[in-house]
């Protein structure tokens, strides 16, 4: 049973690796050949889908570990637990890469790296939570690991929402952070279609560095377990 | 009720007998407001300036204040297996979390008053008005109680312990820590709270999951086993006399 799932995951990567390098060669041709300049920012707008897709990748991220924490914790099944580890190192490295995606195309745009406004400040704080789960991961009481990973990516994943509804409640003139798609700023179809294609590529990209990442945990969990029945031979 | 009073008033008890928590919150009050009126001194802002920071003052020596010392009153707890002991007595999970949390905001809120008057005197900043800043100090307080209660089992058994439990809790505390600034920016300028406030919402908000968290997964923090009532049952089981 255990090589017949070895076998999946292995297969769904390659499969997923095949898909996403096409994929992401087609995205980066639209993004930089296909897809008119903006008009004022130029050329460093692009860094827009990008930034973008990331961030739409950290919050999925959140949910898995919301979803996969709370299957740990009600069925105590050790597989959730490498899930929930990998969902969370996923959150944590989209999280990085939207921030500094933010930062240089907030360079350009308002002439500092990072300005202390609602949105930049929620995913910084996002990139924390994300950091406190990982600190825990590593410096945790190894009796109880588990349940209290669970616990905290329980109570993080829930703040996400909170620390996104805080910033939605500052009124919109202490906001520099643009708000493209509600007021409508993506009229041209080549934005819309530079947009979607780069969230979908770097979608499957985060599933497939998930997938990867989950491997790898299952095989530490493989050996952990193969160590124990050496000592307790 | 009557095992939720006895823990409330026997936790309430020990950290009198110690003293530690409320002296600690005092000193720290004491030390952070004297710094920041030498600081102020030596800038000399404007006083309408001033008195707009003000919230962030009283709320960031709250949050420092209070990380140190809550995560040593919660580390107490677990040390001896002491917490464990009343589990396997029969005490519900629940039961200890709301005890704990109750006599907590107790000694929160009379720490948080008496370094807050303290940094208002050091710095000569107005003092708020005390009825609507109670309040909000009542919400802001069981908050985050309710969430430092919980999180500090997870890092208490950690070999980084008290700098873990600032990193974990940290960035967690910031829609609280927004939402109180907010509150009370509002109270000093108006002078009573707005109940249509969005701050206030959010404060609600924040108490009421942290509170629901705390009840529904504090057994997990604590790292009991799922069966833990089937446990129980087997030690008081017919099967041992």
């Amino acid at each position: 049973m255990a090589t017949v799932k070895k076998t999946m995951l292995h297969n769904t990567t390659r499969r997923l690796s095949l898909l996403c390098t096409p994929l992401m060669l087609v995205t980066i041709f639209t993004i930089f050949m296909l897809v008119p300049s903006e008009r004022v920012m130029g050329a460093v707008q692009r860094l827009f889908y990008v930034h973008v897709a990331t961030a739409i990748v950290s919050y999925l991220a959140f949910g898995l570990v919301l979803l996969w924490s709370l299957g740990y914790l009600s069925t105590g099944r050790e597989r959730f637990d490498v899930w929930q580890s990998a969902a969370a190192e996923i959150a944590l490295l989209f999280c990085s890469l939207a921030l500094i995606t933010g930062m240089i195309w907030g360079r350009s745009a308002w002439n500092t790296w990072f300005r202390w406004e609602p949105r930049l400040v929620t995913f910084l704080l996002l990139w924390f939570i994300a950091l406190a789960m990982a600190l825990l991961r590593s410096f945790g009481s190894l009796e109880h690991l588990k349940s209290h990973c669970a616990v905290l990516g329980i109570v993080g994943a829930l703040t996400v929402p909170l620390v996104w509804l805080s910033v939605k409640l500052l009124p919109y003139s202490e906001q520099l952070h643009p708000v493209v798609i509600e007021d409508g700023g993506l009229r041209h179809q080549g934005y819309l279609y530079g947009l979607g294609l780069s969230v979908l590529t770097l979608t499957i990209f985060g599933a497939l560095v998930l997938i990867m990442r989950i491997r790898i945990g299952v095989m530490e969990h493989s050996i952990s377990k193969l160590q124990r029945k050496e000592i307790f031979k | 009720m009557n095992a939720l009073l006895a823990l409330i008033i026997k936790d309430l008890r020990v950290e009198l007998r110690q003293r530690d928590f409320i002296g600690v919150n005092i000193v720290l009050g004491l030390l952070f407001g004297a710094i920041l009126a030498s600081g102020i001194a030596l800038t000399s802002p404007v006083k309408s300036e001033l008195a707009r920071l003000e919230p962030v003052f009283i709320w960031l020596l709250f949050v420092v204040s209070c990380t140190i010392t809550l995560e040593k009153s919660l580390e107490r707890d677990l040390e001896g297996g002491a917490l464990y002991a009343l589990i396997t007595a029969g005490l519900a999970p629940t039961t200890l979390y709301l005890s704990r949390v109750a006599s907590l905001f107790v000694l929160v809120a009379v720490g948080h008053t008496s370094s807050s008057f303290i940094l208002i005197l050091l710095t000569d900043l107005p003092c708020p008005p005390i009825l609507p800043f109670s309040a909000i100090s009542a919400g802001v307080i069981l908050s985050y109680v309710a969430l430092a209660t919980l999180l500090a089992p997870l890092t208490a058994s950690s070999r980084l312990r008290g700098p873990l439990f600032a990193l974990v809790a940290l960035p967690l505390l910031f829609p609280l820590f927004f939402a109180a600034v907010e509150l009370t920016s509002f109270i000093l300028v108006v002078g009573s709270v707005d109940l249509s406030a969005p701050a206030l919402s959010l404060l609600v908000a924040l108490l009421t999951i942290y509170l629901a968290l705390g009840v529904n997964l504090y057994s997990f923090a604590l790292g009991l086993p799922r069966n833990r009532a089937q446990s129980l049952d087997l030690t008081r089981s017919h099967d041992y006399q």
